[in-house]
């Protein structure tokens, strides 16, 4: 049965027991102990292939941050039988495309195109991941363009806020440096330190398969198995403890020049305790109910009512490990504090009041956006990589519409109260340095950054 | 399985070689179930049943954009866009949004120089609730002047996001005032800063009177609906809106005031100060118009140009051994009415504008005969196919297929001659069109950095 089949039934089965359907539909696959989940789907005549390591950016060496990153970037580049022109002519000849997905706990490549040339295109990726060598000039060359990129992010205000927003709240866990790497620490890699981490991650890093397509999808096993070489790795996942300290009563600001806009970013990072938590339905209708469309709080206050922006949104983001939760938004120069104190009445109005009206109709859209994600058969692929990372049975899917109907608006204000809580986020403002006397003028702690210290 | 695949256009090759096979093409089509029908108030409406999933998405099309603006109120059709989901008659201020939302669907919309577009995805129990909405704002928009005010202040938000506040943003925009200074595409779809402030809600109301009639309009529905319950529902609810009277007329004779023929003095440079370290370029040339046989063979040849890593402007500049730009990108911007050729891109440090633009110039005259082989032009065939492809997984991604060929090709069963034509086009056409049109006297160059 068809992926969409599949998808069709869970519309048909929201409220229903059947538990076992899935043994049905969805194929677990052993290929010499490498887990391949296999959607079949003959809807299109192309496929979507996963390849997820346990392994991120998290492994970097210290100070070699961004080295992951980097490994897959130029992976491309050469091999002692190719040039990168070959290699991409011979990829891109079959329309074939790439992504790589890296964050700190997992990364992963996706790979996607004609079915009927699914295997010259694997062939390809393995020897690839076999024999990179990563030339040198390829590298300083990388190295140059990415550092052109980098000393740029002085023109993408929003960017360069999420950036020094996400080093300052995620202080001193050990995630806060960025998996792309700064300019400093791109620096110090080596082909031989990116050859050393491709070996570990081929011969180390324990691998999962995710396949969308027909049957004739899975004639890259031989593949896979001969030409990657890759084999089952027994590697018990291991457990880190979060506890942020990041300062929370103070207004950090960013000075750039040219901004006729503030970035304003609001939010925490999720301690272990509170990814060890679970209820994780939960914590996505509290972000969506909170920020998560037109018709969401901080929408209709910031947007709709005041004007005071284009857009304004709210997250919660979950790893395995570690967490954050967060608000993003913008307004002209003139009305960031009103802004501020904006964001700050709709949280505490919410940990106090929520109606039944916006709440059942928070609900309804939680559910149906939830259903409609999984339309496209790439994220819904996606899907089941990020269940199989965090732990959690692919049943979770089926049951979110249930789950979400027991929420009561208590849980949601409680929920609220303990994300969102003012006191507790870490603030930042990003913009032109004459709002710094406005920001101190309405009473704010304000302690700049140098938004250099954080390329 | 609602639409299938017959027939293939793709090559199959080997890993040894990609020239060796690539006279081994067979030719895929598709094809939909799909019907088209027309009111007798104008309204076009193509229903595409796909019972794939139980839900629908839905778009409508209004062959109204920044072109038809006149001076003064730049920026109306797009903030029309806005003003459109803050009420009608029938349902209030952010009605719109809390029965799309509150019924666990997603819309939104987008506005360009020749069209605005709207669009809902929901579960298909919904359906007849979408239909009404929409014929409700179709027919009664509220325009209230409180949300008016709001939304004014929103969108110069928006303008300040997109463009003021990004080099990137600025360089599109100066690019089209430069290339069609003088025509309708010369003027900001988003709009002027002054025209934003001093546009009226009459104005706008006007506007939206005009242009805003099921004889302007085109809507497509896919998804697990039968044909029949869609056509008796848009006739039910939309048959009796008036269409504007001569519209076709009025929409000639505002255009008749506007000639789109490029009047802008080329061959020149143009340097805006930005905020950028590195020089942010963009070179255009004179392109033509969606629909024709050139504007095809262009959009191959900027794609040949720079899709991908093995393209022969990112080989040349980007991965080269002595690399000058950090990124470059071609493409092929066909309008209703005209088009422009661009190649945007942006140096590395220590490369000013000047050495670009020479270095682009000489490199554009070699790519006509270097670039342009045989293997390249199936390369860019088959991306095109997987492309598109790729495209049709959704609903909504099925019905901005199909719309797209309904307004601008005339029909929505174009897709297939459409098809045909890229696959025919040939590497001496490709060649002929780029040695016509990447002229220097046809074109302008423009940069933006913080040095200028």
């Amino acid at each position: 049965m068809s992926k969409l089949i599949i998808i069709a039934f869970v519309f048909s089965i929201l409220n229903s027991s059947r538990a076992n359907y899935l043994d049905e539909n969805l194929n677990k696959v052993n290929w010499n102990g490498i887990e391949v989940i296999w959607l079949e789907d003959d809807s299109l005549p192309t496929y979507d292939f996963i390849i997820n390591f346990d392994e991120g950016a998290f492994g970097d060496k210290n100070g070699f941050y961004g080295e992951t990153q980097l490994m897959f970037d130029l992976m491309a580049t050469g091999t002692s039988s190719f040039s990168e022109k070959e290699i991409l002519e011979q990829l891109e000849f079959y329309g074939a495309g790439f992504d790589t997905n890296i964050t700190h706990e997992f990364s992963s490549m996706r790979i996607s195109g004609l079915v009927k040339d699914i295997k010259p295109t694997l062939e390809m990726v393995c020897h690839v991941f076999k024999n990179a060598n990563y030339p040198k000039a390829k590298l300083k060359s990388f190295k140059d363009r990415k550092a052109a990129e980098i000393k740029s992010m002085v023109t993408k205000h929003s960017a360069l806020a999420s950036l020094v927003f996400r080093y300052e709240s995620l202080r001193a866990t050990g995630y806060e440096n960025p998996v792309k790497g700064t300019l400093d620490s791109m620096s110090k890699i080596t082909r031989d330190d990116l050859k050393e981490r491709l070996n570990y991650f081929n011969e180390e890093v324990p691998k999962r398969i995710y396949i969308r397509g027909p049957k004739k999808s899975l004639i890259v096993k031989s593949i896979i198995l001969n030409e990657c070489g890759w084999k089952k790795i027994n590697k018990p996942k291991s457990k880190k403890e979060i506890n942020p300290k990041a300062l929370t009563n103070v207004l950090y600001f960013v000075k750039v020049p040219d901004a006729n806009q503030a970035q304003i970013r609001i939010g925490r990072t999720l301690n272990s305790a509170e990814v060890n938590l679970g209820k994780h339905e939960l914590k996505s209708f509290t972000s969506s109910y909170l920020g998560g469309g037109f018709t969401s709080r901080l929408v209709q206050e910031l947007r709709v009512k005041k004007g005071l922006t284009y857009s304004a949104s709210s997250y919660v983001s979950e790893q395995k490990d570690y967490g954050r939760a967060g608000i993003n938004t913008f307004t002209k120069n003139s009305s960031i504090v009103e802004m501020l104190k904006s964001i700050k009445s709709v949280v505490n109005y919410a940990s106090k009041n929520i109606s039944s009206d916006e709440f059942e109709m928070a609900k309804r859209s939680i559910k149906g956006n939830f259903l409609l994600s999984l339309e496209s058969s790439s994220s819904f692929l996606q899907n089941l990589q990020y269940y199989d990372h965090i732990g959690r049975d692919y049943d979770s899917i089926y049951k979110f519409s249930n789950i979400i109907d027991k929420v009561s608006k208590n849980d949601m204000k409680k929920m609220i109260d303990k994300i969102f809580n003012w006191n507790s986020q870490v603030k930042l403002v990003l913009g032109d340095k004459s709002l710094i006397k406005v920001l101190k003028d309405a009473g704010y702690k304000v302690v700049e950054l140098n938004y250099k210290d954080y390329l | 399985m609602n639409f299938k695949y017959i027939f293939f256009i793709l090559t199959i090759i080997s890993m040894t070689s990609c020239s060796s096979l690539i006279n081994e093409t067979k030719k895929e089509s598709i094809s939909f179930d799909a019907k088209k029908i027309t009111l007798s108030n104008g309204l076009t409406v193509i229903s595409v049943k796909n019972t794939k999933l139980p839900i629908f998405s839905y778009y409508t099309y209004y062959k109204v954009g920044g072109k038809y603006e006149e001076a003064g109120i730049t920026g109306a059709s797009h903030l029309l866009e806005h003003m459109m989901f803050k009420g009608a008659k029938k349902y209030g201020p952010g009605e719109f949004d809390r029965l799309v939302e509150g019924n666990g669907g997603k819309n939104n919309a987008y506005t360009t120089n020749d069209l605005t577009v709207y669009y809902e995805s929901l579960p298909k129990e919904h359906f007849l609730k979408i239909v009404d909405l929409e014929a409700d704002r179709m027919e009664n928009l509220s325009l209230g002047e409180e949300s008016f005010e709001n939304e004014r202040n929103v969108v110069l938000e928006e303008r300040k996001m997109r463009y003021e506040n990004s080099d990137q943003g600025k360089i599109y925009l100066q690019m089209m005032k430069e290339m069609f200074k003088g025509t309708p595409y010369g003027t900001s779809v988003i709009g002027t800063i002054p025209d934003l402030k001093s546009v009226t809600r009459d104005q706008i109301y006007n506007y939206f009177k005009k242009f805003y009639a099921p004889n302007n309009a085109v809507i497509i529905i896919v998804g697990d609906l039968n044909h029949s319950e869609v056509q008796t529902a848009i006739k039910q609810r939309f048959a009796k809106i008036p269409k504007t009277k001569n519209l076709e007329i009025i929409k000639k004779e505002i255009l008749a005031k506007k000639d789109f023929n490029f009047k802008s003095k080329f061959n020149r440079e143009v340097h805006l100060k930005g905020s950028s370290p590195n020089p942010l370029f963009n070179l255009s040339f004179k392109s033509v118009k969606v629909g024709t046989h050139d504007g095809f063979v262009l959009d191959i040849l900027a794609s040949i140009l720079s899709d991908g890593g093995s393209s022969y402007l990112t080989q040349n500049f980007v991965l080269s051994k002595k690399p000058k730009l950090s990124q470059v990108y071609a493409g092929n911007h066909t309008l209703m009415n005209s088009g422009v050729f661009y190649i945007f891109g942006q140096a590395l440090p220590g490369i000013k504008p000047a050495e670009i633009k020479k270095d682009l110039l000489v490199s554009l005259q070699r790519a006509c005969n270097e670039a342009i082989t045989e293997v390249n032009l199936k390369k860019i065939k088959n991306q095109y196919m997987v492309s598109m492809l790729d495209g049709l997984d959704t609903n909504a991604g099925i019905a901005r297929f199909l719309g797209d060929h309904e307004v601008y090709y005339g029909s929505y069963k174009d897709y297939d001659r459409i098809m045909d034509i890229y696959e025919g086009i040939t590497v001496s056409e490709v060649k002929d069109s780029c040695k016509k049109f990447l002229k220097k006297e046809n074109s302008i160059f423009l940069s933006i950095w913080n040095k200028n």
